[in-house]
């Protein structure tokens, strides 16, 4: 890794210890970014913040799998039947089009306050993604391909496992990446306002609530590290199983 | 009772009469269709090596589609083994190697694919591929994934996968022409030993003249689109190939009867 990776996330660094040092901003607001790391450290040593990742991630994890589990099939069955798609890509583009989180009054009647919401508004909005990615990667998969695995005389269902499929899965992945992203920010969201006992979502609000503003910014970082830990985990398991992807 | 028929000892590989074929333009909504192919006729014997040579544009592709079934013909006959269109199995090597082989295949795997689908488990087909490989004297790492391997290398993975079934026809279009000049010098002599070895029935669609006398036994001259023969051209140079028979008064006067024909019939 390059030196230079550090400059920018130190200037904020920077910035931010001036601006609470200086009296420009309330401290009481702004706590230090020294103050800020103590609290993070003890959060931490004493555990009680890792039972909220923990529920977060237990939350994120099952809503990206249902997301999985439906859009992908959803999505490879549009980008292979015209009429599958006909019927359903205006229905897809159209509740893509409402965010996430304005359906939380709407996921709190059908599914109650419990964990079942939380994760049914993260599989929703995360499927949606996944399932859009996956057409397109049946529909814009090589023509050529497909053409040369019928010159080899290959059989329609075994073109579509072997060659369709494996020529999709790029654009799979990229759904897969796109929609536990999307997953993170609904869970933590819908933790802050759906009545959560536990979640990073339910520890921000809270400590807001509370006023114990040195926490907040603890669990904001964390979750920032969450989220992003999550990605990468994403982004390392594309590059090895669909390392052809893009080269 | 059938009545007798005499078996033709040498029917030619590949016969073509009168085919015609358009595609329909502006979405085909108002049934408007442009000619590519306009009554052409076309023999390929058997285990001949027959080039394509004609003006960009004229439906060179559209004949080696048709040809392989993935095309429908509008009229005419098509016999290909004496089957009609997508009847015989055929091999075909696309111009676009990297659009053309399964990316996420091992270039082995590649080329067992196709025994694969045939139903032969995939032991057997890597093993038979493995052989089928060193027949064609491929020198290449078949462990490596196509986007680890060199253009002229990839092409080759291509052609090997097209004809690992024995096809009695391998159709090429332009497999060359995205390679340098150093490699489609390569390439040719490769091409040219396997067909000397397998001895295949050969249509090869090419846009460089010089490629398409070097490689073939008969050139096929086409007219700008919609594309009719304009002339075939037999080539008959001494021996064996090699590369430095473009060089030849032969050879060069058989490059001049060509580009006259050319010129005569590509002018718009």
């Amino acid at each position: 890794m390059r030196r230079e990776v550090v400059y920018g996330p130190l200037a904020v660094l920077v910035a931010w210890q001036l601006a609470s040092s200086s009296g420009f901003v309330n401290v009481f607001f702004v706590p230090p970014p020294l103050a800020v790391a103590r609290e993070l450290w003890r959060l931490l040593v004493t555990g009680r913040v890792l039972a909220d990742v923990w529920v977060s991630l237990l939350r994120v994890l099952a809503g990206f799998a249902l997301a999985a589990l439906a859009g992908i099939p959803i999505g490879l069955a549009m980008g292979a039947s015209r009429r599958v798609c006909d019927s359903l890509e205006f229905l897809v583009d159209f509740l893509r089009s409402i965010p996430g989180t304005a359906l939380i009054p709407l996921f709190i009647l059908l599914f109650g306050v419990g964990d079942e919401a939380k994760v049914a508004i993260g599989a929703f909005a995360a499927g949606l993604v996944i399932s859009i990615n996956a057409m397109y990667g049946v529909a814009q998969g090589s023509r050529t391909r497909r053409m040369a695995a019928r010159t080899m005389r290959v059989p329609l269902l075994r073109r579509f496992v072997q060659v369709v499929l494996p020529d999709a899965l790029p654009h799979v992945f990229v759904g897969l990446r796109l929609g536990l992203s999307t997953c993170v920010v609904l869970v933590i969201v819908s933790e802050m306002f759906l009545g959560s006992q536990a979640g990073l979502g339910h520890r921000i609000y809270e400590s807001q609530l509370l006023y114990k503003v040195e926490e907040m910014y603890s669990c904001i970082i964390l979750t920032g590290v969450f989220g992003y830990a999550l990605n990468r985990v994403a982004v390392s398991a594309e590059r090895r199983i669909v390392h052809w992807s893009g080269r | 009772m059938c009545p007798d028929r005499a078996p033709d000892p040498q029917p030619a590989a590949i016969i073509v009469r009168g085919l015609a074929k358009g595609y329909p333009v502006g979405g085909g909504r108002r049934g408007e269709t442009v000619t590519a192919v306009r009554n052409l006729d076309l023999v390929a014997g058997r285990g001949e090596f027959v080039t394509l040579f004609g003006p960009n544009g004229c439906g060179k592709s559209t004949i080696l589609k048709v040809l392989a079934g993935l095309e429908p013909l509008d009229a005419g006959e098509v016999l290909v083994s004496g089957l009609g269109p997508g009847g015989a199995e055929v091999g075909f090597v696309f111009q676009d190697y990297k659009e053309s082989l399964f990316a996420w295949r091992t270039a082995l795997d590649n080329v067992a694919f196709p025994l694969e689908a045939r139903g032969t488990g995939r032991r057997e087909s890597r093993r038979r591929a493995k052989e089928f490989c060193e027949e064609l004297g491929l020198r290449l790492n078949l462990d490596a994934y196509p986007y680890q391997l060199s253009g002229g290398q990839q092409q080759m993975i291509a052609i090997a996968r097209a004809l690992v079934y024995r096809p009695a026809v391998l159709l090429l279009d332009e497999p060359f022409s995205a390679l340098d000049f150093q490699t489609n010098a390569l390439m040719e002599d490769l091409l040219l030993g396997i067909w000397r070895k397998l001895e295949t029935t050969v249509v090869f669609v090419s846009h460089e003249i010089d490629q398409a006398i070097y490689l073939a036994q008969k050139v096929v001259l086409l007219t700008r689109a919609p594309a009719r023969v304009a002339r075939e051209l037999v080539v008959t140079l001494d021996g064996r190939r090699t590369q430095a028979v473009k060089g030849t008064a032969a050879f060069v006067a058989l490059r001049g009867q060509a580009l006259e024909v050319f010129r005569r019939e590509a002018a718009l």
